[in-house]
This record gives C-alpha cells, structure tokens and sequence, in this order.
C-alpha cells in the first residue's frame, strides 16, 4: 500500500519534472543549447507573478502574466545569444551557467532572499480513497498541478504535430538547411522555442511555488531534477522527458520512502551516470530524430 | 530571369567562389559542372543567402541583391539541396506541406507532386528517413516543386542513386522546364546534365572557365577530355 501511496504522491513531482524536461529539451532539439539557466529563467518568471499577485491579489492574473513573461523572457535570451549562436555545445553550457548567475543575481537585487510565499491554485481537504483496510491520500493541488501539467504538455505535443509553426519547428530541429530552402526562418523559429521553453519554466515556478516558497534557488532542484528526466527519457523524444519525469518523480517517493529521504538526490545522480553509461541515448530514443 | 553578378563567397580565408557572374532565361535549364571542390554548392549556397556572400542579383530585371533567405524563397526561388536535407522524423506528406511555408497552394501542390510520383503518395504516412535513397530525392524534388519554383535549382540530384531513377528525375526536370519553370542545374554527372541543358558553365576552383552551348560542350573535344572524364 505504500507502494501505492508513493505513487500518488510522486505522480504529480513527476509531472512537473517532465515539465522541466519538455522545455529543456525542446529547447535542446532545436536550438541546439543545453539550457542550464533554464530553472532560474522560470524562477525570474515566478517573482514576477508574486509582484504581480501582490499588486492585484489575483491568481490566475498573476500566473498567466508569468507565463506570457516566461515567453517573452525566452524570446529576450534568443536575442542575447544570437551572436554566439554556432559556438560549441560546450560554449553555450558555460555560457548558460553565466546566464543562471546573472538571473541570481538580478533576483537578489530586485526582490531580495527572502522567501516568499504563494497561494495554491486549489486549496481544500486532501481525496481520499479507501481501499479496504487501507487509505490512500492524494492533495487536492497536486492533482491539478498534475492535470494542469498533462495538459500543457498535450496541447504543446499537438501544437507541434499539428499546425504549421509547430511543423516549422520540428522541421528547424531536424535539418537546419533544408527549414532555410523552404522559408523558414531560423532566427523567429529559435526565438519562439526559446519563449516557449521558458514559459514552460516558468508555469512549473508557479505551480511549486505554494510548496517551495519562492526565492532565489527555487528552481535549482527542479533544473537538476528535470535534466535528469531528460536523461531518462531521451532528450530525442518530447515525450520521453515527460514519462522520464514521472518515472523520476515516482522513484524519488519510494526512495524517500523506503529507503531514506536524504538518499533522493543521490539516486538522481547516481541515475544519470548509470543512464548515460547503460543508455545514453535514453529508455524512449528513436533511432533518427533530431540531432544528439 | 536570374541575373548573378560577381558572386563571391568565402569561408574564414578560404574563398570558395571567386567573383561569378552567370544568368539563367526564362524556361531555359542551365548546368554549373565542374569537380568536387569547385564551388558548386557554394554558389547556390550564396545565391540564397543561406552562407554569408557578396553579389548582386537580378529578378526578372528587378536588383533584389539586399534580400534575404525569406524573401528570395518567397519570390519564388527555390532550392533542392544536395544530400536532400529532407526532414527525416516528419512523414513523407508533413515534408512535403512544409514545402509550401511560405509560397505555393499546399491542397493543389501536393496533388500535383503525387501525381509526378505516385510512389510518394503510397508513402504518405510513413518517416521520410525510412524511404529508399531515389524515394528521398523525390521528395526533396517534391519539396521544392510545393513551393512554386519560378526558378527552381537543383544540387546533385542524381547523388548516389540507380541509373534507373536518375533517367526518372531527369524526365522530371524536362516535364518541369515545358512547364515554364527555370532551372538551374548542379552536376557531377556532367555527361547526363548537358542532354538536357540549353547552356552550361564549367566552375573551377571557384571561377567560371568555360561556357556556352550545351550542345556544343558535348561535341567538344578538348572539353570533353578536360572536363567530361571522355
């Protein structure tokens, strides 16, 4: 039953992990840059909805102005990095992990290091079932941070299969000359990814923030943990991340549980070395999409 | 209809294209041959703005020398690159709908391209990464007719491919040509592209060292030892 128990529980971290994959990944695929900034860029991004909320005390304001502000965030990164778009993979990690600093530092400078607090999107008395003898508990935000995540990621996933743009930048991350023989443009492609990855970001800051406050090293966790769903699941495949998020999230709960709470990150880490080792390509690869 | 005036492309210090000026007519086809490393791909490279080059261009008299990628593909432009540069993880059909981002009738396009080959119609479904070497040509030709070429310029289109689906290719290229449609053809086969070319220019580590009649070439002695490999 605990089993059980942890499952819930780690189904709706999960899902935020596999949001964090999604758009790092999305942005990997396409741009081609491992974003390390990207956590700090939604913490930007969560610090914002919290000014906006306490200027208007109105949550679902505060949470879609984060988002539009993640996106044009993105969007801004795109811009900045332009100049240096065909370095190394290597070039650009460092020079994300500069970008990670500079948003620290912004955040301390603008909003402090305090922690701060936000409203669950939907507060009440935890669902419970009853299974016989045993009961299990599922919180009542979790379940629709996780409705809320699936979502996102179904209507991205369509967005991509589906509509012209989408199809643009699927095609951008597959074969940067062949997107310019058929007019698209790389630089608007890339700045929307961006944009979209970002706010993807920035949705996962306000749906934890009720949970982990928010400050300047909110999103660390969520960075390393969504990487490693990324891992997991294959940074080829969208929607690998999301299940490798999920299966990370479950893992971490039934560690914590039967194991020992201060053994969660080093299963992340661990995870990650044996993935990269055993599979690297990750459990949900197809053979020829994208770049690796 | 394409005018090209001293183009010129370089890549750090290396000058892969020194100084070319050619033109392609109306309804004409037109071959660039010349040897691996001759500044073929460059050249169309450098005509679309997709490498960084100097020249200027001529549309149909108008100087669009200052436009970009976009606006050159929107015009009517078009390149089918070598090596294909199909999208290997879209299906053959989301390939051939992404021809038309920006120019062209998707609905009435793509009926046309599936009636110039069928064989990509019964593929429609299916990764265009898991189609044959000629199937992915195709489509890459298909690619390109989506958007309506006025003037449509192939790169290799016979690379690597039975002698049998070059013929097919090929046929294609002359029904294009009675339709109107300009092309500008880069060849190894150069035997093969002076068939069914009007004119040609030979390319040299970067510079144009011959031209002239198609017809003539393939007559010519001294050409055809120096440059056909006869």
């Amino acid at each position: 039953m605990l089993v059980l128990q942890s499952i819930i529980l780690g189904i709706p971290q999960g899902a935020l992990y596999g949001l964090m994959a999604f758009g790092i990944a999305l942005i990997f695929r396409s741009v081609g840059v491992m974003n390390f900034a990207h956590g700090h860029a939604g913490m930007i991004a969560t610090f914002f909805a919290f000014t906006i909320y306490t200027l208007t005390s109105n949550l679902i304001v505060a949470i879609i102005s984060a988002l539009v502000f993640g996106f044009f965030l993105g969007y801004l990164i795109d811009k900045l990095l332009k100049p240096i778009k065909h370095i190394s993979h290597g070039g650009m990690l460092i020079v994300t992990l500069g970008l990670l600093m500079i948003f620290e530092g912004l955040s301390v400078l603008i909003w402090g290091t305090d922690y701060q607090s936000f409203p669950e999107i939907f507060s009440g008395p935890p669902l419970i079932f009853h299974l016989g003898e045993n009961i299990l508990v599922m919180p009542i935000n979790d379940l629709w941070v996780t409705l809320i995540s699936f979502s996102v990621a179904i209507l991205i996933a369509l967005f991509l299969k589906y509509t012209k743009l989408g199809t643009a930048i699927r095609a951008r991350s597959q074969d940067e000359i062949g997107a310019g023989v058929v007019g698209i443009s790389i630089d608007k492609v890339d700045s929307i990814v961006w944009g979209i990855g970002i706010m993807l970001s920035a949705l996962v800051g306000v749906l934890i923030a009720p949970k982990e406050y928010i400050h300047p090293n909110m999103m660390v966790n969520m960075q390393l943990y969504g990487f490693t769903a990324g891992v997991l699941g294959g940074f080829s495949s969208l929607f690998g991340a999301i299940f490798g998020g999920i299966i990370l999230g479950i893992l971490e709960k039934i560690v914590g549980m039967y194991i020992s709470p201060d053994f969660q990150l080093s299963i992340v880490l661990a995870l990650i070395i044996i993935m990269l080792v055993v599979k690297p390509s990750g459990i949900f690869s197809k053979g020829f999409e994208g770049r690796v | 209809m394409l005018k090209i005036n001293n183009l010129i492309v370089n890549y750090g210090h290396v000058n892969a294209v020194k100084g070319i000026s050619f033109e392609v007519k109306k309804g004409e086809i037109v071959s660039i041959l010349g040897a691996n490393g001759a500044g073929k791909t460059s050249t169309l490279f450098g005509i679309l703005k997709l490498v960084k080059s100097k020249r200027e261009l001529y549309f149909n008299e108008e100087n669009i020398s200052k436009e970009n990628t976009q606006k050159l593909v929107k015009r009517g432009i078009i390149l089918c690159p070598e090596n294909r540069r199909i999208f290997p993880g879209l299906n053959v059909e989301e390939n051939l709908r992404i021809g038309s981002f920006i120019r062209g009738n998707e609905k009435n396009n793509l009926e046309k391209v599936y009636n110039l080959f069928p064989i990509l119609k019964d593929r429609r479904k299916q990764f265009a990464g898991s189609l044959s070497g000629g199937e992915q040509q195709m489509l890459a030709v298909g690619r390109a007719l989506m958007s309506d070429p006025e003037i449509l310029m192939l790169d290799e289109p016979s690379l690597g491919l039975a002698p049998i689906i070059v013929d097919e290719i090929f046929n294609v290229l002359l029904q294009l040509k009675n339709e109107g449609i300009s092309i500008l053809l880069v060849e190894q086969n150069a035997i093969k592209a002076l068939k069914i070319s009007n004119r040609a220019y030979i390319l040299e580590t970067g510079k144009i060292v011959h031209s002239g009649n198609a017809k003539e070439m393939l007559q010519d002695e001294k050409i055809k030892k120096a440059y056909l490999g006869r």
